[in-house]
């Protein structure tokens, strides 16, 4: 640390002495600490055996929240048909590493295969689209997705306009913390100075659904009926739900009940998080008419195949570096049953799981990150996983510190 | 019966005996605890509330830490987690991105008190894991190894978050407050 630190981290020091001086309140009884830990034992007890009644509480609200996405009866085609659980091959493929259901991702050595099928940012600047152009953006962005003939990104608090070419038309905004796409790419959903906007790559419109959102708000989707999905986050910093239709917004549950919106489908179907607790999460996936099809308090349901037959999930607790856990289920997983695939970080030098997506109905996008022996920097590497558990690189390996990710995936 | 009632008898006693132990801990540490929870969340509310949590969890597990010593430790290290914990799991994903700090070319500051007194509100702008690792680091004048112990992370991992936290502070400062002026 150079002298400049020293002296600003001593100056912080001094400051947050004063900020607590005269705090010396024990405003807590044992009482109160008691009850609180009565509380969580309860929640744990819930968690692992008696858990069903306490989430069977919350069934209507979550049937009444898939029914804003599409109204019971509907026609909704294939995805709402009873999946049949398909656990992949049995037979291993001839060649090639593969990644067996509960076992640690050997990232090491892996061959190089095809590149993404899928839109990915690299380095924030250099956009490898799904029909194989590269692109070298004006600037750096977290996300960037298309926009009419052009692209919007977002990076630094900011959404910016930007044309075929990856130059800045000039246009931008003040946005919230990402952005959504909905039915297959052809509609927009983010925040642009306090607006919520959903414009519609085809027709070129722009609605806005509302105005006043706050730079918190995390865009979820859209579904085939136009229906916004997003979070937004409570005076206490609580995350809760929030749909909007033509301009109308509706919170699932004003109660009691905390939702948070993972993922909403163009057919519409949801997995949100249903219960936040001291030590993890459950979740739930909710078919377009409103059936609970899954549910999990031992992962966490995040985003759907494209085929909507399965659902990506990570660790019900997130929290440290990455995730050590990484799971692909059907969507009627419920706990107990098999995963199609799961990959375990069983040590500390392991590959960590950064982020994930799907390419395709039948692979994963993970970028997972590996310490380097003897040193603190680590290998990124942008990993192919088939739900066979075959295993390769999308992309060649970069050398970077712990918070490079010199790879992104695209909404 | 007669096991029943004296298995009763004794668990009253053993309970009694562990709230007496333990409120006589509480009672010592909870201004402390309170502090440091103030200075990871920024409010009195937030703070209170974390640290019933906090102290909630070391009740349950009072009977499996054997090393009264270490409880301090211990305790701090299920605050600090349990304040990232709250707000990690929701949004984790959207965290990864906002991690990525812009890089910023190096200053030399010079202070005055009024300007410290800014800065640290914004420090409340920082990501919740670089600001633990500053309350960590620089109020309760842990280690590194001990910080990296705490947050459950790598020595490498506290010395960049700190540095990083620390840099974004002084663009702050400069961006922001207007105080310093670049030396050359």
């Amino acid at each position: 640390m150079n002298h400049d630190h020293d002296d600003l981290a001593a100056q912080l020091g001094r400051q947050m002495r004063h900020e607590v001086e005269g705090l010396d309140r024990a405003p807590l009884s044992l009482a109160d600490v008691k009850g609180r830990a009565t509380r969580i034992r309860r929640r744990r007890a819930a968690l692992t055996g008696a858990g069903t009644a306490a989430v069977l509480a919350i069934v209507v609200p979550m049937a009444m929240l898939a029914g804003q996405f599409t109204n019971a009866g509907d026609d909704v085609g294939p995805a709402t048909d009873p999946p049949s659980v398909s656990p992949g091959p049995t037979e291993p493929p001839d060649q090639g590493p593969v990644v067996g259901v509960g076992e640690s991702l050997d990232t090491a050595d892996l061959p190089i295969g095809d590149v993404p099928a899928v839109t990915w940012l690299e380095n924030g600047s250099v956009l490898h689209t799904a029909d194989g152009e590269n692109i070298r953006l004006e600037g750096t962005y977290e996300d960037v997705v298309r926009y009419d003939d052009g692209w919007l990104g977002i990076g630094g608090g900011l959404a910016v306009l930007l044309d075929a070419d990856g130059a800045e038309t000039g246009e931008s905004w003040v946005t919230a913390r990402n952005l959504a796409t909905g039915q297959g790419g052809d509609v927009v959903l983010f925040v642009a100075d306090g607006e919520l906007r959903l414009h519609d790559n085809v027709d070129g419109e722009t609605t806005v659904l509302r105005d006043g959102m706050p730079d918190t708000a995390e865009m979820i989707g859209v579904d085939d009926e136009d229906t916004a999905a997003y979070n937004l986050v409570g005076p206490q910093g609580e995350p809760f739900a929030a749909l909007n239709r033509d301009g109308e917004e509706t919170i699932p549950d004003p109660g009691t009940d905390a939702y948070v919106l993972n993922d909403v489908t163009e057919a519409g179907w949801v997995s949100a998080i249903t219960q936040l607790m001291d030590d993890g999460t459950c979740s739930r996936t909710v078919a377009p008419n409103g059936d609970v099809a899954g549910e999990t308090c031992e992962l966490m349901f995040d985003r759907f195949s494209p085929d909507q037959r399965h659902v990506i999930a990570g660790p019900a607790y997130a929290d440290g570096y990455g995730a050590g856990q990484l799971a692909v289920l059907p969507v009627d997983f419920t706990d107990g049953d098999d995963p199609v695939l799961e990959l375990l970080q069983s040590g500390a030098r392991d590959a960590t799981l950064m982020s994930w997506g799907w390419e395709d109905d039948d692979h994963i996008l993970v970028v997972t990150a590996t310490p380097v022996d003897g040193s603190t920097d680590m290998t990124w590497q942008l990993v192919r996983i088939g739900l066979d558990g075959t295993v390769e690189n999308a992309a060649t390996p970069v050398r970077g510190d712990e918070f490079a990710f010199p790879f992104a995936l695209t909404s | 019966m007669h096991t029943a009632t004296h298995s009763g008898a004794l668990m009253a006693e053993t309970t009694s005996t562990k709230d007496a132990e333990f409120g006589a801990w509480m009672t010592a540490r909870q201004p402390a605890l309170l502090r440091t929870a103030y200075l990871l969340t920024g409010d009195h509310h937030s703070a209170e509330d974390l640290v019933q949590t906090t102290l909630a969890k070391v009740y349950l597990s009072w009977d499996k830490v054997q090393k009264r010593e270490v409880i301090d430790g211990y305790a701090r290290r299920v605050l600090v987690n349990e304040n990232n914990s709250v707000w990690r799991r929701a949004w984790k994903r959207r965290e990864l991105v906002s991690d990525q700090l812009p890089e910023r070319t190096g200053r030399h500051d010079s202070y005055d008190e009024g300007g410290s007194a800014d800065l640290w509100a914004h420090v409340a702008t920082l990501p919740r894991k670089q600001r633990a690792v500053i309350v960590l680091r620089y109020y309760e004048e842990l280690s590194e190894a001990e910080t990296a112990e705490v947050l459950g992370i790598s020595v490498g991992t506290v010395k960049s978050q700190a540095s990083r936290a620390l840099a974004t502070l002084r663009a702050t400062a400069h961006d922001r407050l207007g105080l310093g002026e670049e030396e050359r």
